[in-house]
């Protein structure tokens, strides 16, 4: 089924725990082995006994960003059908065999990012591993899987805007991005599922999985010393055989207008749903930490503005909060809310302004001090299992910056300014883009 | 803060019951052991579970009251009062509690069942005690200010709309009412504009009086932290309350369906939203274990019957799934659909001829074998959290006993063919049961 102080801080503490392994000491990186293979593939291992588990995470730097003009949801599509069948075997065969093993493997497409990610127990680690390794060199995808993958595909794509939740984000995205491919979700569009062929799919395949682009982290209970020759023999045997087509979309200029936009869907809905977003800079972009930290104050969590503003002190909202979205391109900082209809000036006019006192205000020293603090913290609790440190250490190394920013990237925060907030307010915050679902 | 309602579409793992068959010893190779546990004199029980590797922690507190609870008139007053637990005591105005969680990087969460309500602070684990403190404060000295209440009783309605605009969680609703008529199940653990009304601080508090008293709570602390020094803490902070006598608890015997409900409701939607539910045992019976394999090798993965039948070979739906879930008393086993609507006769009629093949047939060695290396594999993976910890070992304490999650692989691999057949036999039907559908308007 389908289906986010420093003052009170030290008179608080009122019992701090044994020492072993605590926060301030946490590293993620310390004990990561790092080996490229002659044709591009990068593998990190990390050992970490804690649970008797493996978690990979294979990423590829192709997303759906990259999905081809008329072919939007290609990934998207392509990666449904990776558990279709190979050469060798059905994708019954498929499935059996990792249940009974009782591996939890999934594929996933992102909007700059393809995933793999696998879990298995350390004895079903290598027959898991060939699994896959079949999928991926030996795709056969069988016409009758393709069809049917396509049908539910394009289902599951569909049945996203039965939620108006999804159905508000998503026609922001699309008002947002205009002519940009952030525009589509990574399910793409209707008309790009379906214009896409079996071959089109196969030929995906070769270009999402080249060697080149992939990143494969291993985080788990097991000895580097017999894993390593392992991965390298099944790895290094991959190759790049993308054929050139279907042709991978361009980089394109995203250009934001000169004004505020406003688009209302009328559904009969019990609420109103209303996203306002504004735009943001890219995920490892210079002003990200900065509006990495407005986002924490306007709208991340309980005690943030929007939250103490909107519904703790005026009772408007259930759901109340703020994103800055990933992206290694162009990105957004919106917020979202669902209020009783008659109630949707009220909380348009409170979000606006508490958006625009980051302009007016900036923030203090110690407002971004706390936010670093908070980082911390959260950071500590995002990563607790082997398969999200195993996707993050991918994740960093992917996009270049090495695995090692694992540990180094929340010193960013610290070193943000109040200038460096009122200087990416006012760069940012001027034109808004406002998408409205309402009965 | 997002809430969720802890009900049918949470799948429980793996269940059994305190009934001597199922009686084991400690499994030795429970990846859950060593824990410890003390109960304080007036009856409040410690569970801590030491995991040294990640400096997290999980303070968690069961409170054994849920929507059932709930008095006549005043239904949603369970799940109102937890939203009221975060909106100030006398040392903490609004705001601050959250403030000093998320300060260190923490997280917090409550969730209102209609048995229990239980309420999470995750964090750092340099700050379990802080975490500890603040949820004691939370939960013991909640100010309940009349203005707070009535402007949390607007969040709630805002609450109530998001259900009901969703079609699944709305489908789950419609079922529910229609699954144990005449028991404090059948109603939503939200409760309604017009009850909702009545809500005022003299119900809160008597709420509180009532339920809120250390024999009916369990505290949960998983993660980097130390037994001991967590045992002397809870006694700081809760060893001076009142044990007091509960109301007298009423069994609610399983429902029996005798024919075909079908509750529909048109909506702008894409698909039919299918929903067939069956009454079945509680938490705490020998039979949820069973019914839980049921489910698995009926309708979870791609390898399930269901899946091969109606998604690969049939082609009939867009996603099916099957689960069992289990309350104090009663639960449900259902086989949900999203259905193209002009599939939905045939998809019903396939979902019951493999109710009835469940019936009718042992499930192979084979199903079994790999049902129970799903379920446990899935149980190692979700435990490498600290709160999916807590919560599996808080439940099964406030349900039976802890040691029920502790031997819960050694459960799981007593579920024999005979045992699901069984169960299938006992509770599921193809002539009685409740059919929820949420169709495309005009179809």
């Amino acid at each position: 089924m389908k289906r986010s102080v420093c003052l009170t801080l030290a008179i608080l503490l009122t019992l701090a725990t044994s020492a072993i392994g605590s926060a301030a000491e946490l590293s993620i990186t310390a004990t990561v082995e790092k080996v490229v293979l002659d044709n591009g593939v990068t593998l990190l291992l990390k050992e970490n006994p804690a649970f008797d588990i493996i978690a990979l995470s294979l990423l590829t730097g192709a997303g759906s960003v990259h999905d081809p003009e008329g072919l939007e949801g290609l990934t998207y599509l392509t990666q449904r059908n990776l558990l279709s069948g190979t050469h060798t075997r059905s994708g019954q065969d498929l499935v059996v065999a990792l249940e009974s093993l009782g591996i939890q493997l999934q594929a996933t497409a992102s909007y700059d990012y393809s995933a793999v990610l696998m879990q298995a127990t350390p004895s079903a680690f290598r027959p898991g591993l060939d699994i896959l390794m079949d999928m991926l060199e030996n795709p056969a995808f069988p016409e009758a899987e393709f069809e049917r993958e396509r049908h539910t595909g394009l289902a599951e794509y569909e049945s996203l805007y039965d939620e108006p939740i999804n159905a508000v984000l998503f026609g922001f995205l699309e008002v947002f991005y205009g002519d940009h491919p952030y525009r589509y979700s990574p399910y793409g569009s209707g008309e790009g599922l379906l214009a896409a062929t079996r071959e089109d799919a196969a030929n995906w395949h070769r270009y999402i999985y080249q060697p080149e682009k992939m990143v494969v982290a291993v985080v788990g209970n097991f000895a580097t010393a017999e894993i390593l020759p392992v991965l390298e023999d099944r790895f290094g045997r991959l190759k790049d055989s993308f054929p050139g087509t279907p042709v991978p979309r361009a980089d394109q200029k995203f250009i934001y207008p000169d004004e505020d936009r406003q688009l209302v869907i009328n559904l009969p809905t019990q609420a109103a749903f209303m996203v306002i977003g504004y735009p943001a800079p890219e995920t490892f972009g210079e002003d990200a930490p900065a509006m990495a930290v407005i986002n924490s104050v306007l709208g991340e969590g309980m005690s943030s503005r929007l939250f103490t503003e909107i519904r703790d002190k005026r009772g408007l909202a259930y759901t109340v909060l703020s994103q800055y979205s990933d992206r290694l391109g162009p990105s957004s900082l919106f917020t979202f809310l669902a209020t009783h209809p008659d109630n949707v000036d009220e909380a348009r006019e409170h979000v606006l302004l508490e958006i625009q006192r980051f302009a007016e205000e900036g923030l203090s020293p110690e407002k971004i001090a706390w936010v670093a603090g908070q980082k911390r913290g959260a950071f500590i609790r995002q990563n607790e299992t082997n398969l999200s440190q195993s996707a993050l250490l991918a994740v960093a190394e992917l996009v270049g910056f090495g695995y090692q920013w694992v540990d180094e990237y929340l010193r960013f925060y610290e070193e943000v300014t109040p200038e460096d907030i009122t200087a990416a307010a006012q760069k940012y915050f001027q034109n808004y883009t406002e998408v409205l679902i309402t009965p | 803060m997002k809430r969720k309602f802890v009900s049918g579409f949470l799948i429980v793992v793996l269940v059994l019951s305190t009934v001597p068959a199922f009686a084991l010893p400690v499994d030795p190779d429970s990846p859950l052991i060593p824990i410890a546990m003390r109960v304080l004199d007036n009856g409040m029980r410690i569970i801590v579970k030491e995991i040294s590797t990640y400096p997290i922690a999980t303070v968690n507190v069961w409170v054994g009251a849920g929507a059932k609870d709930d008095p006549p008139g005043l239904s949603g007053l369970a799940h109102f009062f937890e939203h009221l637990t975060f909106k100030g005591t006398p040392s903490r105005p609004r705001g601050q509690i959250a403030y000093e969680v998320e300060s260190v990087g923490g997280y917090l969460n409550a969730m209102t069942s209609l048995d229990f309500t239980t309420y999470f602070i995750v964090v750092p684990s340099d700050y379990a005690g802080l975490a500890m403190e603040i949820q004691a404060d939370a939960l013991r000295n909640s100010l309940f200010e009349p203005g707070e209440i009535d402007q949390e009783r607007y969040v709630i309605h805002e609450e109530i709309r998001l259900r009901q605009d969703s079609p699944q969680t709305h489908l789950l609703d419609m079922v529910l009412a229609h699954l144990f008529p005449g028991t404090p199940y059948a109603k939503q653990p939200i409760g309604t504009f017009e009850e909702l009304a009545n809500v005022d601080r003299n119900a809160m508090v008597d709420f509180h009086a009532q339920y809120y008293v250390p024999n009916n709570m369990v505290l949960v602390v998983a993660g980097n932290v130390s037994a001991k020094e967590i045992f002397a803490q809870a006694e700081e902070l809760y060893g001076d309350m009142e044990p007091k006598a509960l109301p007298p608890s009423q069994y609610i015997p399983i429902p029996k369906l005798d024919s075909v409900i079908t509750v529909d409701e048109e909506r702008e939607v894409s698909q039919s939203y299918v929903f067939i539910g069956y009454p079945a045992p509680g938490l705490n019976t020998r039979d949820a274990a069973a019914l839980t394999m049921a489910s698995v090798i009926l309708g979870q993965g791609r390898a399930s019957r269901l899946y091969r039948a109606v998604v690969e070979e049939e082609q009939l739906v867009n996603d099916v799934t099957a689960l069992y879930d289990g309350f104090a008393d009663i639960g449900l086993f259902g086989i949900y659909g999203e259905v193209p609507s002009e599939n939905v006769e045939r998809f019903t009629a396939a979902a019951l001829a493999e109710i009835a093949r469940l019936q009718e047939e042992l499930v192979t060695e084979e199903e079994l074998a790999r049902a129970k290396t799903v379920a446990r594999s899935s149980l190692a993976f979700s435990n490498q959290s600290s709160d999916n910890v807590a919560v599996f070992l808080g439940i099964r304490e406030l349900y039976g006993s802890v040691m029920e999650a502790v031997n819960q692989i050694a459960i799981l691999e007593q579920v024999t063919a005979e045992d699901i057949q069984r169960a299938a036999q006992s509770y599921l039907s193809s002539q009685a049961y409740v059919l929820g559908h949420i169709r495309p308007e005009g179809r």
